[in-house]
């Protein structure tokens, strides 16, 4: 079942090396009714930070539609010995752990968190630093590959060396760095029949760590014939900033391997047949692109430089998204195409349009979304990009049907004209900082190019019968289905007494259909207040509503691909495909000409935020002194109170 | 307010009750889930719903800085304004002014502070703390109450006493010429200090202007005043109180403080504490609270509590995994936080089940065995359940009984 081709086909078999391109992952899941795990691409991959989803509790990751593939970093299960899921009884210990479901979610591991790219000490030979709150711990190949048989993920990601020492690296240093990560590679592929024992498992743990999810994962002979391995592994391209170093990464993954290389990794013949992905993580890359940058600046202008230290380096948010897609071209130049490829800690939408249509990157992670609901940002932009985000003043007043009719749409916000008009030659911000005061009574739902649940189901029944309504077009009426803009009210509620029972029957009957029990949208002004007052219900909106928006938005991207290509004759192929090519480039231009992509509404965030924790910070004295009173009387000091 | 006492215990003076408000149906006596600021910390309402939680509290104080009145107006009142479609109660906000403001000076207009924003000196007056709740429009409201410390002493308890009596009828007064009477229901606060004369005069005074109360409220206690004391002057209020009148009790959360309230004759209580020790790390169970930051968590992979049916527990959240969060990830605030609401709500569910069946006693005989077995009774708890005609040690061999105020904590260091 997983083979390469098995697990991620592309729709289009004969898609260019390099050009937008549509997907579908699969993975077999025999207790799904489905059977299986189907997630198209390009898409998105949700972040976990210590494991879960940042913000959301579990009945919160359940309810939302755009988290079916995670991302979980191993290294915070590094500060207990033995890390914490390899006990796990169950064959799943990961996703049992977690908390996620085997027939909904699909769990990608590695070592390190790839949005964390701070300084560490150099990596050894046989060892990558990773880093917890314990401090830093090293991890081995032997090792890793015993934690990542035990997890029992979906995608594993091979030990990489990246080096987290400050760029720039010399060659000797990249040169080292392939050699390593090729052979951590080659160790992770080794087959299953030669693997030292994995360690044992403690007593509470009932199942064999070789359980039924790796055998139906293929660890039989008949599979290994397959010259695939029973892991889905995944590889980051090393190289950092040299276009040589990552050719020549590449070159070691399809060279065909001879003698006791061969031997390691049998029946590989070349360790690209084990492979079923391409990961780039840009995180580092961007830090060692920058400082190229500033190398090259300093040298040209290095009289007139600055005599005070600079608080940020200089270029700190330089755009390099064009040598980021040319260096991603030349790692996967030779490479076969019809692999997965994914890119992490992509800086904007601007960028991910950028790679889809440059490279034909298949997943994102959603950290950057996940990153403005910490610092209080709604999103707030879609793709292909609405009309009614182009003539913005003129449609507005459609917008607020629903919550007007309820007596909540009296806000006259700025956010209803979508930011701050004039910024960037006129653009329009991709999201809302709520912490501004502008928000304060504006009793919108979060975002103007996506409805809210109540408002759309209201306007389904309404106007059933005139269905070319003339107020919104037919853009505008994708609904956000996250938990601010669409709430359900519970179908079932606790129950803590039998008179409880005896009451609910009744609320019961009209319950039936979820989209009846839709409740008006959570506010912008609410927001507002619960960010002013710390109240951290804030981020949890913040944080399913922003991946909701970045869900739909390459579900917009995925939509105009397929049209294009729908529209082609088979006759016309060739023809169809830079048809296609050409209408997404299209819209990729429309949106980069309608949305700022200098994300000034985050500077600004985040200096609204960095002040309200200031203005709490002089109260902090006096609960500083209740905290050391309840540590006195056995309550512990730390508390988490905020983000 | 529809008010109907659908159950007494035989034994104790506990009872279950069945209040309908303008946002449905509360099942008595509930623990009510403070959101100080519109939000229970880190859930949603719909969240909150789901734990069964039909009553929940805001502060008049805080929601009247932020976001203000202006806009809970322009949002319709604070339900709308939090999305929160049960029922809601808002105390005076006299409360914090008092114990949040060291400036605030008590005069017989009302109580005069400094803004917090300005600086400016502000009033308070019982007119205008009912008119900011008829803003929030909450289906209970609380008079203006003139607040001391209950560790207060000498004639300023009895000044303050006597103030809250007149500042009830100025409330009164506002509150019936707004015509919210049918939506909004007002509770009066019984105060005096823990001087017994004056808890009686207050109540006295009170009961008076019954037909113009919904509610009674026992406020100025649980501010650090020995247990014993605590629950003498509950069970004084509570059984000089009209028995068709809720009766809540204000700023009580321990699971032992509340079942004691209840055999008292107390109807409802509010407390920040399961959800604040929540943020701490801490869960509360049937066997005593559990500190999940404790290393002795590390590598549990139990959950919980196995018969909790909240979505922490349901979900088979494990104690190792929570550990793992606690005081780092908002998520394990906000797990525990789910799991302790349903905690109190069981605490108080299984309450109105055991009056309504006639074993109450057995239920807090069991309760308290489970919760104190190892460590000891509380001798407070003991005193005062035997004046209600419980014996806790009924039956148990060799009962250890403390003399400590009985708070139970699981403290050990957390390496
Ligand atoms: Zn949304
Ligand atoms: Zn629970």
């Amino acid at each position: 079942m997983s083979n390469a081709q098995d697990i991620f086909r592309l729709l289009n078999k004969s898609a260019p090396v390099f050009g937008p391109r549509l997907g579908k992952v699969e993975l077999k899941r025999p207790s799904s009714p489905t059977q299986t795990i189907q997630i198209e691409t390009p898409g998105i991959i949700t972040c976990t930070s210590r494991g879960l989803v940042p913000h959301l509790t579990r009945d919160h990751v359940d309810r939302s539609r755009a988290i079916d593939w995670l991302h979980v970093p191993f290294e915070s299960f590094l500060e207990r010995e033995p890390p914490i899921p390899t006990i796990q009884p169950g064959p799943h210990r990961l996703h049992t752990f977690l908390g996620f479901h085997r027939d909904r979610h699909i769990l990608s591991l590695s070592l390190r968190d790839p949005q964390d790219a701070r300084e560490l000490p150099p990596n050894g030979k046989e060892y990558i630093n990773a880093n917890t709150i314990r401090g830093v711990r090293k991890m081995n190949p032997t090792s890793w590959r015993a934690h990542v048989i035990s997890c029992n993920a979906d995608f594993v990601v091979a030990l990489t060396d990246t080096p987290f020492t400050l760029p720039p690296f010399s060659q000797k240093r990249l040169t080292k760095s392939i050699e390593r990560s090729i052979s951590w590679l080659a160790q992770l592929l080794q087959p299953f029949d030669t693997t030292p024992p994995p360690p044992p498992p403690p007593p509470q743990a009932t199942s064999p760590i070789l359980d039924d999810g790796q055998r139906q994962n293929g660890a039989t002979t008949e599979n290994l014939s397959d010259r695939h391995h029973p892991l889905n592994v995944l590889v980051h391209m090393a190289g950092d900033t040299s276009a040589p170093a990552r050719r020549a990464f590449a070159a070691s993954l399809t060279e065909t391997l001879y003698g006791k290389e061969a031997e390691q990794v049998k029946p590989l013949r070349t360790l690209d047949e084990g492979v079923c992905g391409y990961v780039f993580d840009l995180q580092p890359l961007r830090t060692s692109l920058i400082a190229d940058l500033n190398t090259s600046t300093t040298t040209t202008s290095s009289s007139n430089s600055s005599p005070t230290p600079e608080p940020e380096p200089p270029n700190a948010n330089a755009n390099v998204t064009p040598q980021i897609s040319s260096l991603m071209q030349t790692s996967l130049h030779s490479l076969p195409p019809t692999k997965l490829r994914i890119v992490h800690t992509p800086a904007s939408p601007h960028e991910m349009l950028a790679l889809v249509r440059d490279i034909g990157v298949d997943m994102f992670d959603a950290q950057w979304a996940q990153r403005a609901a910490d610092c209080g940002v709604a999103l707030d932009f879609a793709f292909p990009v609405p009309s009614s985000a182009v003539d913005s003043s003129a449609t507005d007043e459609g917008h607020d049907e629903g919550p007007d009719e309820q007596g909540r749409g009296r806000g006259r916000g700025r956010g209803k004209t979508g930011g701050k008009s004039g910024r960037n030659g006129g653009k329009r911000d991709l999201g809302h900082n709520l912490y501004d005061e502008v928000y304060a009574s504006d009793f919108s739902r979060f975002a103007d190019c996506l409805v809210d649940g109540a408002s759309a189901s209201a306007h389904d029944t309404s106007s059933s019968s005139s269905s070319s309504s003339s107020s919104s077009s037919t853009e505008t009426e994708t609904v956000c289905p996250c938990i601010a803009c669409s709430p359900i009210s519970p179908a079932e509620c606790l129950q803590h007494s039998s008179l409880d029972v005896s009451e609910s029957p009744a609320e019961k009957v009209e319950v039936d259909q979820e989209q009846d029990r839709f409740e008006p949208p959570f506010t912008r002004a609410y927001v507002h207040h619960l960010l002013h007052t710390h109240e951290m219900s804030a981020h949890t909106f913040l944080a399913a509503h922003n991946l909701a928006v970045l869900d739909a938005f390459f579900a917009g991207v995925r939509r105009t691909l397929s049209r294009s290509t729908s529209i082609s004759t088979s006759n016309a192929k060739s023809n169809s495909e830079t048809e296609t090519a050409n209408n997404f480039a299209k819209e990729v231009e429309r949106f980069n000409a309608t949305y700022d992509e200098s994300q000034q509404v985050f500077v600004e965030a985040k200096k609204a935020w960095a002040e309200v924790e200031y203005a709490r910070g002089k109260g902090r004295l006096a609960r500083e002194k209740v905290r050391k009173a309840e540590a006195e009387s056995g309550l512990d000091g730390g508390v988490v109170e905020g983000v | 307010m529809q008010f109907e006492v659908l159950a007494r215990c035989q034994t104790t003076r506990a009872r279950v009750c069945r209040m309908t408000l303008a946002h449905g149906t509360t099942f008595l006596p509930t623990f009510m889930p403070v959101a100080t600021q519109a939000a229970i910390k880190g859930l949603t309402p719909q969240q909150t719903d789901a734990l069964g939680i039909t009553l929940i509290l805001n502060n008049t104080y805080h929601l009247n800085l932020r976001p203000g009145i202006k806009v809970l107006n322009e949002a319709g009142g604070a339900h709308k304004f939090q999305g929160w479609k049960r029922n809601l109660l808002t105390d005076s906000g006299g409360f914090q002014l008092v114990s949040l403001s060291e400036f605030t000076k008590i005069t017989e207009e009302g109580a005069l502070f400094a803004s917090p924003f300005t600086g400016e000196p502000t009033m308070l007056t019982p007119e205008e703390s009912i008119a900011i709740q008829h803003s929030i429009g909450a289906d209970i409201i609380m008079q203006l109450d003139d607040v001391v410390s209950s560790l207060t002493v000498g004639p300023r308890v009895e000044e303050a006493m006597w103030r809250s009596v007149r500042w009830l009828d100025r409330c009164i007064a506002m509150h019936e010429q707004s015509g919210r009477n049918a939506s909004q229901n007002l509770f009066a606060i019984v105060q005096g200090g823990l001087d017994s004369r004056l808890r009686d005069l207050c109540v006295d005074e009170m009961v008076k202007r019954k037909d113009r109360v919904a509610g009674y409220a026992i406020g100025g206690l649980s501010g650090g005043e020995a247990k014993d004391v605590f629950w003498k002057i509950v069970k004084q209020c509570a059984d000089k109180l009209p028995l068709d009148r809720p009766r809540y009790c204000m700023g009580i959360g321990f699971a032992e403080d509340l079942l004691v309230c209840v055999a008292l004759g107390v109807d409802m209580a509010d407390c920040v504490f399961p959800t604040r020790t929540a943020r701490f790390g801490v869960a509360l169970t049937f066997n005593g609270p559990v500190n999940l930051r404790l290393a002795k968590n590390a590598l549990d992979l139990n959950i919980i509590d196995d018969d909790c049916p909240c979505p922490t527990c349901h979900s088979r959240m494990s104690r190792a995994h929570l550990h793992h969060l606690v005081t780092i990830e908002t998520v394990g605030a906000h797990a525990i936080t789910q799991h302790n609401i349903v905690f109190q709500a069981r605490v108080m569910g299984r309450a109105r089940d055991a009056i309504m069946d006639g074993k109450f006693p057995e239920y807090l005989r069991s309760f308290f065995a489970n919760y104190y077995g190892n460590d000891g009774y509380p001798r407070w708890c003991v005193d005062a359940l035997r004046s209600v005609g419980v014996d806790l040690l009924h039956g148990v061999d060799n009962p250890k009984v403390v003399d400590d105020n009985g708070a139970k904590w699981d403290y050990a260091d957390t390496t």
